[in-house]
């Protein structure tokens, strides 16, 4: 259970994602561009868990391993799914 | 089997199935299928390939029953139309872009023209990376520009393209629809199912449609790995919120975020768009 709630911070992140997301929907035609977003956008929710975690004082290797596996998950994907490889 | 779904109660752990030794599991077993589908397609296309199930005969139905239920006459199919839709189809793949006129400014009638139809009035319908020839239609008809052209009653006849090609280096179905009608009139153009058939035969070489459609196929094999994860986490989250556990980990709440945008994003990626 999460007992430090910072409602600021969700903020941020839903602000951060959303404009990923519609970068993302304008740079249909070029998908190194698409990934290049998702890409960043990844990188921002690392640095994002980082400072989330570090503020309450509760970041550790594993916690910052955890939101790096999963934007690495995300990015694979995603490269998989633009057939960029 | 409870400890692979479910976070231990006591030790503060998540799932096994969340663990990062997991993580490094989906991250592996992606990468293996991005190159399996890659050595797949390349060595086996009419398996595992690109073409769309986008069909000429299919299109000009469907165009022609939008018209005719608003009282229209029917579009003839037209080969100097079907030229010049093709002609245009191979100058984006050629020139690399995606617009109605060219970088170079070349504009859509100087492929009308040049196909020799000698036009009153003209028009061009663009779609890309559709499935079949209903959702093509449909995009169009939601479009109010597109839908203007398609049951406008100042065209005669009509033309089309469908070419795969790399468009941004990423394999793409572009399909082309150009309407027109004639200074002079034509006998030329058809629209009854015979000479429908002989034209298409006459004008389009038939693509062989592969058993599995890459693009079909990234996408539901994606969407099924992140609705898992996030299934997996809402999971977590519903039984540590549920039993008050207090541990230290990642945000659920957060990563079920990114997972609902990451899986909205490739839904989106199966959308075709129009021009």
């Amino acid at each position: 259970m999460d007992t430090n709630f910072y409602p600021f911070h969700y903020l941020v992140l839903f602000a951060i994602l959303i404009f990923g997301s519609t970068l993302f929907v304008l740079l249909g035609a070029f998908p190194l561009a698409r990934f290049g977003v998702v890409l960043v956008s990844s990188v921002v929710y690392i640095l994002w868990g980082a400072f989330y975690h570090s503020y309450s004082e509760r970041l550790s290797c594993s916690i910052f391993l955890e939101y790096a596996l999963l934007a690495v998950f995300v990015v694979v994907l995603f490269a998989f799914l633009l057939e960029l490889v | 089997m409870k400890s692979h779904f479910l976070p231990h109660p006591k030790k503060g752990t998540r799932a096994k199935l969340l663990s990062p030794t997991a993580f490094f599991g989906y991250i592996f077993f992606v990468c293996s299928l991005i190159f399996t589908t890659k050595i797949i397609s390349l060595k086996y296309p009419l398996i595992l390939g690109y073409a769309t199930n986008v069909r000429v005969e299919d299109l000009l139905e469907y165009t022609n029953l939008e018209r005719q239920q608003l009282g229209l006459q029917s579009l003839k199919l037209d080969s100097k139309l079907n030229n010049a839709a093709y002609s245009k189809a191979t100058d984006m793949f050629s020139n690399n872009y995606w617009a109605h006129t060219s970088p170079s400014g070349v504009q859509p009638w100087s492929f009308i023209v040049d196909s020799g139809y000698d036009y009153i009035y003209a028009g061009e319908n663009l779609a890309r990376d559709f499935n079949n020839s209903k959702s093509v239609i449909k995009a169009w008809m939601n479009s109010p520009t597109h839908r203007d052209n398609i049951i406008s009653s100042n065209y005669e006849q009509i033309g089309f393209a469908v070419v795969n090609g790399k468009l941004n280096g990423e394999e793409t179905t572009l399909v082309v629809e150009m309407f027109g009608s004639l200074k002079t009139p034509d006998y030329l153009a058809v629209n009854n199912v015979e000479g429908v058939k002989t034209l298409i035969e006459k004008d389009f070489k038939a693509i062989p449609i592969p058993i599995l459609n890459v693009k079909t196929l990234n996408r539901n094999v994606s969407l099924v790995i992140m609705l898992f994860v996030l299934f997996l986490f809402i999971l977590d989250g519903l039984y540590v919120w549920k039993k008050g556990i207090v541990r230290i980990s990642g945000n659920t709440l957060a990563h079920i975020l990114i997972l609902l945008i990451a899986i909205v994003g490739v839904w989106y990626t199966s959308l075709g768009s129009i021009l």
